[in-house]
């Protein structure tokens, strides 16, 4: 067979067992336990109610803010870029090209535990926050040439960012040949235009608003311990971090997505879905469509179904402030599909990395290592982690719903108010327990 | 390395079993059945190795398992029976084990389970999963 006919698979060739049987209902039993016992015993006052604060960590502050570890960060994201970039536009297509596996594993994957450890470091290494910088040092006006009002920056928030993560989980869960490198040069150039493109428009806000990494980052870095208050870094308690900070418009919006997403991709190795899919007559890319699109509104209209039992689902409601509490969520879930990809395909990706044009190179003298399977050859270890990550992303998320529902609901409806949202997070967790066990 | 001759001489050892034709299939199901098909019949070497023989057949476009999970002890040799109406490969993904089938000529791979894990069987023209094997 000539090389050209061989098949760019070896992306995530390996899947996690399914979760056992006694793991998952453990599970599922004991969301429903701790999601009680948050009702009826965890405080009944909002306990931070919306005051972030922490430790002052003065030293850290002037570290970070400090011209050369910026422009640390800021370089690595921009020769990141650069070299994934040709790996894109010059390598080969083949499976060793390392664009697939810094694309689906490093920036996807990757960018939680980032976020989770360094807070929205991501921010400032993003390439596409520098070019619009750039841009504006070369004489485009800095609020673009069609600036836009603020009341429309506040009515746009994320919502750009949440078409954009619909756009990449369609990228990776249904676009037939997403291996290959015309396909992911197409998607390349859509994501730096629009990104770059609506810069150029409207200012450098678009980055925040518009660019579905930075957005997921971000939002993933509101679990994280460090939480800037009044300017300078302090060290927090996570469950106040995600309660304090803000949750801009189209919140909900991303966060459906992001667990829609991981939910569908979860959905798709049921052995249901890959027969009624293969059986029908239908293309599986329309069935890809359905799917995601399906899942996605699912979590977003129980979301808000759930929320309504708090606050009228206004644009000023409390929509977006309570779908900080689905983050965690989010994370567990990620984590729990997601590591054991990570683990493996992150370390093929960085031995292909050191030859990125296919020409032999081995530049970071990675070219030779071999992968390291750690704890992945006792799925034990890993079926524990993905419970851990399920139901310990459950319970931050129940306890952040419980503050932020104490803060908006008047007092007589403290209790029953909440009991939608709690469902229906539990809906989600123990769907995500399901899916684990994938029948 | 010791382990890896063992398997080896396991292999050999069932090539020789099977080798003369009309080999003897024993129970493995019609093609249509489940694939929890059966172990073969034929007598194997008195080692603790079990076999599942599992026959796949690519017709029309469509496949036969059709995505269904198999779920077999860690070491068992895996027999891919296929047959197919074009030119095609399967791909057990994550042995990274490729298998060229020709159109109307069956073909037989073993290949020993030594690696734990969820693993899809997919053939390529077209795409289709035709197991998930579940190794534990």
């Amino acid at each position: 067979m000539s090389p050209l006919l061989v098949p760019l698979h070896g992306l995530g060739s390996r899947q996690d067992l399914p979760l056992p049987l006694p793991a998952a209902v453990g599970g599922a039993v004991l969301v429903l336990l701790v999601s009680f016992a948050v009702l009826a015993l965890a405080w009944r006052e909002p306990r931070w109610n919306g005051v972030a604060a922490g430790r002052r960590l003065p030293e850290l502050t002037r570290f970070v803010d400090a011209r050369w570890v910026r422009a640390s960060a800021a370089g690595f994201g921009v020769f990141a870029f650069s070299w994934v970039g040709a790996a894109l536009w010059f390598g080969r297509d083949r499976v060793t090209n390392p664009v697939f596996g810094s694309t689906y594993v490093w920036l996807w994957v990757g960018l939680v535990p980032l976020s989770l450890l360094f807070g929205p470091l991501f921010r400032v290494a993003n390439p596409l926050g520098w070019l619009a910088r750039l841009l504006h040092r070369l004489g485009l006006p800095k609020e673009g040439l069609r600036p836009l009002s603020e009341r429309t920056w506040r009515r746009l928030g994320t919502f750009p960012a949440a078409v954009g993560l619909l756009g990449f989980s369609w990228l990776e869960l249904v676009q037939p040949d997403n291996n290959t490198l015309a396909v992911l040069q197409g998607w390349w150039l859509a994501w730096v235009g629009c990104v770059v493109g609506g810069t150029a428009l409207f200012g450098s806000r678009w980055v925040a608003a518009a660019d579905p990494f930075q957005a997921y980052a971000v939002l993933v870095s509101r679990a994280s311990p460090w939480q800037r208050v009044a300017g300078a870094v302090h060290l927090v308690n996570p469950l106040r971090h995600l309660s304090t900070s803000g949750s801009p418009a189209g919140t909900w919006a991303v966060v459906a997505t992001l667990l829609g997403g991981t939910a569908f991709d979860g959905f798709t190795a049921t052995s249901w879905w890959v027969r009624t899919t293969q059986s029908s007559g239908l293309p599986r890319e329309l069935w890809g469509t359905l799917g995601l699109t399906v899942m996605v509104a699912l979590i977003g209209v129980t979301l808000a179904l759930g929320v309504r039992g708090i606050g009228r689902l206004r644009p000023d409601g409390p929509l977006n402030l309570l779908a900080a509490s689905i983050i965690p969520i989010v994370i567990g879930y990620a984590v729990a599909h997601y590591l054991s990809l990570l683990v493996l395909e992150g370390q093929r990706t960085l031995i292909n990395l050191s030859d990125p044009l296919g020409l032999g190179w081995n530049a970071f003298g990675t070219a030779e290592l071999g992968i390291n399977q750690l704890w992945l050859d006792v799925p034990q270890v890993t079926s524990a982690i993905q419970l851990g990550a399920i139901v310990g992303g459950h319970v931050i998320g129940v306890l952040v719903a419980h503050e932020l529902a104490l803060r908006v609901l008047p007092a007589r409806r403290r209790l029953t108010g909440q009991l939608p949202l709690l469902l229906v997070m539990i809906a989600y967790t123990c769907g995500g327990l399901l899916l684990l066990f994938s029948p | 390395m010791l382990r890896s001759l063992v398997v080896l001489t396991v292999a050999l050892l069932l090539a020789g079993c099977t080798s003369g034709p009309p080999a003897p299939t024993g129970s493995v199901g019609s093609p249509a059945a489940s694939p929890a098909a059966s172990s073969a019949d034929t007598p194997l070497p008195r080692l603790s190795m079990t076999m599942q023989v599992i026959e796949i057949s690519l017709k029309d476009g469509k496949v036969s398992p059709n995505g269904d999970r198999l779920a077999l002890a860690e070491d068992t040799i895996l027999r891919l029976k296929i047959t197919s109406d074009r030119d095609d490969e399967v791909h057990v993904h994550g042995y990274d084990v490729e298998i060229p089938v020709k159109a109307g000529v069956g073909v037989t791979k073993d290949i020993t389970l030594e690696q734990v894990g969820r693993f899809e069987i997919e053939s390529h023209n077209p795409p289709l999963t035709i197991l998930q094997l579940v190794v534990s």
